[in-house]
C-alpha cells in the first residue's frame, strides 16, 4: 500500500496548486467570476462517460480486427494497409464527416454526442488495434504448436491462448489510447466545423472555452489541474496496477535465474476486480465452452471457419509492388469515401467539384511546401525531444532513487493534455519573446514536444529497464565504465525501443500539428505557415469546401504513410540486430 | 494383419520461401509398433523435427503419408499423441495444475473427472507441492515434469518427444531421462508407444528400441538400428557394447555412407 499513499500525497499537492495560487495572485474573483465553475464535477463526470463509451468499442473493434488480421494470413494483407491508412488520417480528418454524419443521422444533442465519441474513437482505437495484432502474431511458435497438438483450436484456442497471451499488449494499448483520447478530449468536446461550434458539457470544453472563448486564465488553471488530476488518477489506481498484473502474462522467452516473481499487492479495488472477473471466468468459462461448441455444431459448415488452425507457416514476404497497389487503393478509397461524406451532406457533387475545388482554392499547390515547413518544424521538435528524452530517461532507468524521485512529475507531465497547456505557452513565449513570427514559432515547437516526448521517455525508460541482467553483469565484468558503457552497450541495446518510440512520437506529431500551428487564445489567432494551419484554416472557413480538406488531409497521411515506409520500416528491419536473442 | 502403431510411408516435405524451395525430407518411410521406444537421430536441420510434427499432425508432408493404426493422420490428436518440447510450452498465466488441466480442457472432459486425472499425474510426476505454482515459479527439469505430465494426462497412444532434455543441465536430465523410462514401463500410464527426437547419439543409445537414423538435409533414413543392450541400461552404460554402438552410429552419420546396411 505504499505506492497507494504517495500516489495520494502526490494528487493532494496537486490539487493544492491552484487555491494556493489563486491566492497568491489574488485571482479568487476572476475564477469564482466563471458560471460554470460549479458544474466542474458533472463535467469530469460526462466527460469519463464519453472516454469509457469510445472506449467500450474500441476494445470490441480492437479485439476483433487484432486478431481477426493476426490470425488470418490473407485478410491481413488487406487489414493492415488499412489499419496502416486510418491510423495515419489525423483526428481533424474525421472531424468533419463524423459532424455531418451523425447530425445528420441522429436526432439533436444526441447526434452531436455520437461524433464525439466517435471523434475520441478515432483516436484512441488504432494503437489498441496494432498492440493486439502484434501480440497475436508475436505468440511464441511452441506455444502455439503445444496448444495445438492438445487439440486447441478456433475459439478455444482463442480463449485459452490468444486472448490471455494478448493481455499485456492489450493494457498496454490502452494506456497508449487514452492517452490519445485525453489529447483530444478538447476537440472532441468543442465540435467545430464551418463557422459553428458546438459545446457539448465536459471537462474539455470547460478547459477550452476558459482558453479560446473567455480568455479566462484563472478558471483555464484550475480546469487543467482537474482534468490533469482525473488523468493521472486514472493513470495510477487502474491503469498502473493492471500493467503489473499482465506481468503474469509475459511469455518468458529468457530463461533466466533470478526471474523476480510479479508483484500485485496495490491498490484493493482493481485487484478485487480482477480477482473477481478471474473467478467468474473459472466458474463459468467450461460452460462457455460447451455453449459455443454446441453452437457451432448448430452452425455446421458456416462454422468451419472457427475451426482456423493456426499452423506454423513460413514467413512470405510480399512484392513491394502488391503492397504498393493494396496501399494505394485503400489510401484513394479512404479519401474518397472522406469527400463523399463531407460532399454530400452539403449537396454539391462529390467527384465533378474537385476540378472546381482546385480552380476556386489556388492555395492547394502550396500544400507541398506547406508539408515541407510542417515536417521541418516536426524534426526540430524531435531532435529536441529525442536528445532531452536519452539524457533523463537513462539516467532515471538506471538509477533507483532518481525514478523514485521524478517519475510521478513524468506521469503528471504525460497525463497533461497538450491543448490545455496553450495559453501558458503562449502567454511565456510571448512575453519573452516577443508577439513576432518567430515567438510562435517556438511557441508551435513547444507544443509538437508535447505531443512527442512522452512516448520517447516512456520507451526509453522501458528499454532501459529490460536490458537483461546478464548483459549487464557482463558488462561490469568487462569493465566498461562511462561514456565506453553508454556508446557500447546501453545506446545499441536501446536502439529498438528508441524506433518504437520514435513512431508512436512522429504519428502522435502530425496529430499534435493540428493543434500547434493554429493556436486560438482568447480570440486571437496566432499561425504559422503548415499543413495544420492550412487544414485548420480550411476547416473552420466560413464555408468549408469538402474536397479542400480531403486533399489537406490526404497530403498529412500520405506525408505519414511515405515516412512510415520509406524511413521507419527499414530502420525497424534493421534493428531487429539489436534485439536480445531469446533463448 | 499386423498394423503398426505409427507408419510412415515415402514422405517427402518441401518448403518454398522467396529464395526458392527447400527440400527438408525425401523419401522417408519406417514404422512403429506398440510398447516401442523409438529414437530419431540425426544432425540438426536435418528435418527431425518436422518428421515429428508430421507424426503429430502438426503439418501435412508434401507428398507421401503419415498413418497412425492405419488411418492416416489429418491433424493433431491428443488422444492419438501428445507432445512434449525442448522449451517445455506452458503457458505462463496458468499454474502447474491448470497446464495439466489443458489438454483434458480441450478434449471437453468435465471438471470433476479432470481433478481426478490431473491429481493422479501430479502425484505421478511429484509435482504435489508445485501444483498452485506458476512456470516461472519452477526449475527447468521441473518445467520439463509438467510439460510431461501435460501430456500424459490426455492419455495418448503415442508420446512425442522434441529433444526434450537438451535445455536442461547435464544432471537433471539424466534423471528426467531415467524418468521417463520408467513412465514407459510403467503399467499404470496408458501411453506406452515413445517417440523421441534427439541430437545425441549416446541418449539414443540410452534409451531406445530402436533408432532411426536421418542424413543431414534433406533427411533420408539412412540406418534402422535396433539396439539389443539389456534394460536398464544404467547397468551398461559403460560396456564396450554401448561404445561400439555409439561410435559405428558416429561413424554413419558422420560419413553418411552405406555402412548401415553392412552392419544390419
Amino acid at each position: 500500500m505504499k505506492n497507494l499513499k504517495a500516489t495520494l500525497a502526490v494528487l493532494a499537492i496537486f490539487l493544492a496548486l491552484p487555491p494556493l495560487a489563486f491566492t497568491y495572485f489574488g485571482a479568487w474573483d476572476a475564477v469564482l467570476s466563471d458560471p460554470q465553475i460549479v458544474f466542474l464535477p458533472y463535467f469530469v463526470f460526462r466527460s469519463l462517460m464519453r472516454m469509457l463509451a469510445a472506449y467500450f468499442f474500441v476494445v470490441v473493434f480492437g479485439l476483433v480486427y487484432g486478431i481477426a488480421a493476426g490470425l488470418y494470413r490473407t485478410p491481413r494483407l488487406f487489414m493492415l494497409p488499412l489499419l496502416d491508412i486510418l491510423q495515419s488520417i489525423p483526428v481533424l480528418g474525421y472531424l468533419p464527416p463524423a459532424i455531418l454524419l451523425f447530425t445528420g443521422a441522429l436526432p439533436g444533442e444526441f447526434g452531436y454526442e455520437v461524433a464525439s465519441v466517435f471523434l475520441i474513437f478515432s483516436g484512441m482505437a488504432w494503437a489498441v488495434t496494432f498492440s493486439i495484432l502484434g501480440a497475436v502474431r508475436a505468440i511464441p511458435n511452441d506455444l502455439r504448436e503445444a496448444s495445438n497438438a492438445f487439440g486447441l483450436r478456433g475459439w478455444k484456442y482463442v480463449r485459452h491462448v490468444v486472448l490471455p497471451a494478448i493481455f499485456p499488449a492489450f493494457i498496454t494499448g490502452s494506456v497508449l489510447a487514452w492517452g490519445g483520447g485525453w489529447y483530444f478530449l478538447v476537440a472532441a468536446e468543442m465540435l467545430s466545423y464551418g463557422s459553428s461550434v458546438h459545446v457539448l458539457p465536459g471537462i474539455g470544453s470547460f478547459l477550452g472555452s476558459a482558453v479560446f472563448t473567455y480568455g479566462n486564465l484563472a478558471s483555464a488553471f484550475l480546469g487543467l489541474t482537474v482534468f490533469v488530476a482525473v488523468v493521472f488518477a486514472i493513470n495510477s489506481f487502474i491503469w498502473k496496477p493492471l500493467s503489473e498484473f499482465a506481468k503474469y502474462f509475459n511469455v518468458q522467452t529468457q530463461i533466466s535465474k533470478e526471474t523476480e516473481p510479479p508483484v500485485f499487492s496495490e491498490f484493493g479495488p482493481i485487484r478485487h476486480m480482477v480477482y473477481f472477473a478471474d473467478s467468474l471466468q473459472r466458474k463459468y468459462g467450461d460452460s462457455l465452452d460447451s455453449l459455443v461448441d454446441s453452437a457451432q455444431r448448430g452452425m455446421g459448415r458456416a462454422a468451419r471457419v472457427f475451426e482456423h488452425v493456426p499452423y506454423k507457416r513460413r514467413h512470405r514476404r510480399h512484392p513491394g509492388l502488391v503492397l504498393f497497389s493494396i496501399y494505394s487503393m485503400f489510401f484513394i478509397a479512404a479519401m474518397v469515401l472522406l469527400a463523399f461524406f463531407v460532399a454530400s451532406a452539403i449537396n454539391s457533387l462529390p467527384l465533378k467539384s474537385l476540378l472546381l475545388a482546385i480552380d476556386a482554392h489556388p492555395e492547394v499547390y502550396s500544400l507541398p511546401i506547406l508539408g515541407l515547413y510542417s515536417a521541418l518544424r516536426i524534426i526540430v521538435a524531435y531532435l529536441i525531444a529525442l536528445s532531452w528524452t536519452l539524457v533523463v530517461g537513462i539516467a532515471v532507468a538506471r538509477s533507483k532513487r532518481l525514478s523514485g524521485l521524478v517519475m510521478p512529475a513524468f506521469d503528471i507531465g504525460q497525463s497533461t493534455p497538450a491543448l490545455a497547456l496553450f495559453p501558458f505557452i503562449v502567454i511565456i513565449v510571448i512575453s519573452t519573446l516577443g508577439g513576432g513570427q518567430l515567438s510562435v514559432e517556438v511557441a508551435c515547437i513547444l507544443l509538437l514536444l508535447t505531443g512527442t516526448q512522452w512516448y520517447l521517455f516512456f520507451n526509453i525508460v522501458g528499454a532501459v529497464k529490460s536490458i537483461p541482467g546478464n548483459v549487464l553483469e557482463a558488462s561490469r565484468a568487462f569493465d566498461l565504465r562511462g561514456v565506453q558503457l553508454y556508446s557500447s552497450v546501453i545506446l545499441p541495446a536501446i536502439i529498438p525501443g528508441v524506433l518504437l518510440g520514435s513512431v508512436q512520437a512522429w504519428g502522435g506529431a502530425w496529430n499534435a500539428l493540428i493543434v500547434s500551428e493554429y493556436i486560438n487564445y482568447g480570440g486571437n489567432v496566432y499561425s504559422v505557415p503548415g499543413l495544420g494551419s492550412f487544414l485548420n484554416q480550411a476547416t473552420l472557413s466560413a464555408n468549408p469546401d469538402p474536397w479542400i480538406i480531403t486533399l489537406a488531409v490526404a497530403s498529412m497521411s500520405c506525408i505519414v504513410l511515405l515516412m512510415n515506409y520509406l524511413v521507419w520500416r527499414p530502420l525497424f528491419n534493421y534493428a531487429e540486430r539489436f534485439r536480445f536473442e531469446s533463448v | 494383419m499386423f498394423v503398426p502403431e505409427i507408419e510412415v510411408r515415402h514422405a517427402n516435405k518441401e518448403f518454398s520461401d522467396t529464395r526458392g524451395r527447400t527440400k527438408i525430407l525425401e523419401d522417408v518411410s519406417f514404422s512403429i509398433s506398440e510398447h516401442e521406444f523409438v529414437c530419431v537421430l540425426g544432425p540438426s536441420g536435418c528435418g527431425k523435427s518436422t518428421l515429428l510434427r508430421i507424426i503429430a499432425g502438426l503439418e501435412f508432408p508434401s507428398s507421401g503419408k503419415a498413418l497412425f493404426r492405419g488411418r492416416e493422420i489429418l491433424g493433431p490428436n491428443p488422444q492419438t499423441s501428445a507432445m512434449i518440447f525442448q522449451t517445455f510450452a506452458l503457458l505462463p498465466w496458468r499454474t502447474v495444475y491448470e497446464n495439466i488441466e489443458l489438454g483434458l480442457q480441450s478434449i471437453g472432459i468435465p471438471k470433476g473427472k479432470r481433478k481426478e486425472v490431473v491429481m493422479k499425474y501430479i502425484r505421478l510426476m511429484d509435482l504435489d507441492d508445485f501444483s498452485d505454482a506458476y512456470p516461472y515459479e519452477l526449475s527447468g527439469g521441473m518445467k520439463q515434469r509438467v510439460g510431461i505430465a501435460r501430456a500424459l494426462a490426455v492419455e495418448p497412444c503415442v508420446l512425442l518427444m522434441d529433444e526434450p532434455f537438451s535445455a536442461l543441465d547435464a544432471m537433471t536430465a539424466d534423471a528426467l531421462r531415467r524418468d521417463v523410462l520408467e513412465l514407459w514401463n510403467d503399467s499404470q500410464t496408458v501411453t506406452n508407444t515413445f517417440v523421441m527426437i534427439t541430437h545425441l547419439i549416446e541418449e539414443a543409445v540410452f534409451m531406445a528400441d530402436r533408432i532411426i537414423v536421418l542424413s543431414k538435409r534433406p533427411g533420408r533414413v539412412i540406418g534402422d538400428i535396433p539396439v539389443d543392450i539389456p534394460r536398464p541400461r544404467h547397468d551398461h552404460e559403460r560396456d564396450p557394447e554401448f561404445f561400439g554402438m555409439c561410435d559405428m552410429i558416429h561413424r554413419m552419420i558422420s560419413y553418411n555412407t552405406g555402412e548401415a546396411k553392412t552392419e544390419k
